[in-house]
């Protein structure tokens, strides 16, 4: 079957995307998975260490604690999207993107997918997936059901994800010189906010509901308690929904009022 | 040698007006950048200080010492970000791999200087150092600490340690950029983010092996944990030797390593230059 020449130019931009990122780079690239790996690893002797304690988990068991922790590690990719859209603007190689037969959206996507989820996928998830049994975790959901709710999810969030860095680009198209500090709260507040680094279920009650209902609340945690079997599948893809709708659409539309405010000095 | 620290001091002092004159001419991007800093680093111990106060403390330290350890933690990444975030010595890989050693080889001042006083920022980069203070001190009282004039010297003392083996690290893993500049020009920010991601967690509830072997040879809890047990008076698992005779030996271990990988580094460099450039350009 012969592609058209809007998805050849999508499928060319994502292996064009997942050579570049190992041209060269390849020392950066394997420090950062290691430094990923750690990440992990500590999370999961402070589960064992408290779940030691006799702590109360807020009723998830420690192996669902450490399966939410594993997983949220090998999806980070899909679950803390970062475009090249900030990064581009500083850079002033935004104008480029400008220039390519597909829509400046499909662009950004197509470039995360191929510079980011693949190689990730490919070299450090497939192998924590691999060795996740000698850590004593299991890296399957708890029932077949859940693994494909999570699955749909999980594409639900990843488009949430692309929504939300939509956003934040609008924003740092804005504020010029300063997009770098908009970048930097963003990237740390989601981590956070999103559950991907710790699952809400662990925080007090109060504190975990009002997270789980905010929009980065769709993003990790919804995919990663629907994996391990909280029940709630329905009420939270149906929360990613009307996020995603909301979101997308704020986004489409601030997004096209900043592009006529772009200007970059270069960095 | 004396002249040396005049220029030192000269350099403080221009690099310090150099920061005043941007926050007032530049107010709004200024705090932008210093409430950037700010909230990214209270997001990084939130996660933490919440599981403390959902579990009443963990890693074998209750909430107000794990605040303690958050604050110092915030010491560190300030003194950090006050002298070494706001250029690239911070990020030394960065100047390595891009072949900008040859802008500091042409200045008539000892290298040394340049590094450790280039984009100093005490108005602009105090920010995370303020906060740090705030919780630090929040946490003592919390804590009812009997402060006394050695007890701040050991503070501060801890806090330059801690930060000497963050720089350190980085300068250790940086020498790669000497050989490989362009796969190992960001090699830094890894560093930085090891640290800054991993400081937060109390190691106590962890195997001495694994206790030991995060102060030692991965020192990501000499950044925060490690010296906030020895402020505290708790008892080390891993050792019976004094806390902070530990301290000062890993900082020296690594400061020395990272010097004399530096200058190993900036021998090659002087003698090849930047394999990063060729007759052909940049590639």
């Amino acid at each position: 079957m012969k592609l058209k020449p809007k998805q050849s130019g999508i499928f060319a931009t994502i292996g064009i995307c997942v050579r570049q990122i190992f041209d060269g780079s390849f020392l950066f690239v394997a420090g950062e998975y290691m430094v990923h790996f750690l990440k992990f690893f500590i999370l999961i002797l402070m589960w064992k260490s408290l779940a030691k304690g006799g702590v109360d988990l807020n009723g998830m068991t420690l192996s669902q604690l450490l399966t939410y922790t594993l997983m949220a590690s090998v999806l980070r990719q899909q679950l803390e999207i970062v475009t090249g859209a900030t990064a581009s603007l500083w850079e002033g190689s935004i104008v480029g993107r400008y220039l390519r037969p597909m829509p400046i959206f499909t662009s950004f996507i197509t470039e995360t997918i191929g510079r980011w989820w693949i190689p990730v996928w490919l070299f450090y998830s497939l192998p924590m997936l691999l060795i996740s049994p000698l850590f004593g975790i299991n890296p399957l959901p708890s029932r077949a059901i859940d693994g494909l709710l999570a699955l749909v999810s999980l594409v639900l969030s990843a488009s949430l994800g692309f929504a939300l860095d939509f956003l934040f680009a609008s924003i740092a198209i804005r504020l010029k010189n300063a997009c770098w500090a908009a970048n930097q709260i963003r990237e740390a507040i989601s981590a956070l906010l999103s559950g991907a680094l710790i699952p809400f279920a662990m925080f007090s009650d109060a504190v975990g509901t009002v997270l789980s209902w905010l929009p980065f609340g769709s993003i990790a945690n919804a995919p990663l308690s629907i994996y391990i079997g909280t029940n709630q599948a329905g009420f939270l893809i149906g929360l990613q929904l009307f996020w995603n709708i909301v979101i997308w659409w704020i986004s489409v539309i601030i997004f096209k009022k900043s592009e006529e405010r772009m200007i970059s000095f270069g960095g | 040698m004396v002249d040396n620290f005049k220029t030192l001091f000269r350099l403080y002092f221009i690099y310090a007006k150099m920061d005043l004159l941007w926050f007032l001419r530049d107010l709004r991007y200024c705090l932008l950048f210093i409430v950037g800093d700010v909230v990214s680093n209270l997001a990084s111990v939130t996660g933490v200080f919440l599981l403390a106060m959902r579990f009443e403390g963990f890693g074998e330290m209750n909430q107000a010492q794990l605040l303690f350890m958050l604050g110092y933690g915030s010491l560190v990444n300030g003194i950090y970000g006050l002298f070494f975030a706001n250029s690239n010595t911070g990020m030394i890989s960065r100047i390595i791999g891009r072949g900008q050693l040859d802008h500091y080889m042409i200045q008539p001042t000892p290298f040394w200087i340049q590094m450790i006083t280039e984009g100093v920022a005490p108005f602009t980069g105090s920010g995370v150092l303020i906060m740090g203070i705030a919780l630090t001190s929040y946490a003592v009282v919390k804590l009812e600490l009997v402060i006394s004039v050695w007890w701040i010297c050991k503070l501060i003392i801890s806090v330059i340690c801690s930060a000497i083996v963050i720089v350190s690290c980085i300068y250790i893993v940086s020498y790669l950029a000497f050989y490989a500049p362009s796969a190992a020009e960001e090699i830094s920010m890894v560093v930085q983010d090891m640290f800054f991601s991993l400081r937060s967690y109390p190691l106590g509830g962890i195997s001495i092996f694994l206790q030991s072997l995060f102060c030692t040879a991965i020192p990501i809890g000499i950044v925060a944990w490690f010296p906030s047990m020895i402020l505290l008076e708790k008892q080390i698992a891993f050792t019976k030797i004094n806390g902070l005779f530990i301290l000062w030996m890993v900082t020296a271990i690594f400061l020395t390593t990272a010097v004399s990988l530096f200058c190993k580094g900036l021998k090659h460099y002087r003698k090849n230059g930047s394999p990063r450039y060729s007759s052909f350009g940049r590639h």
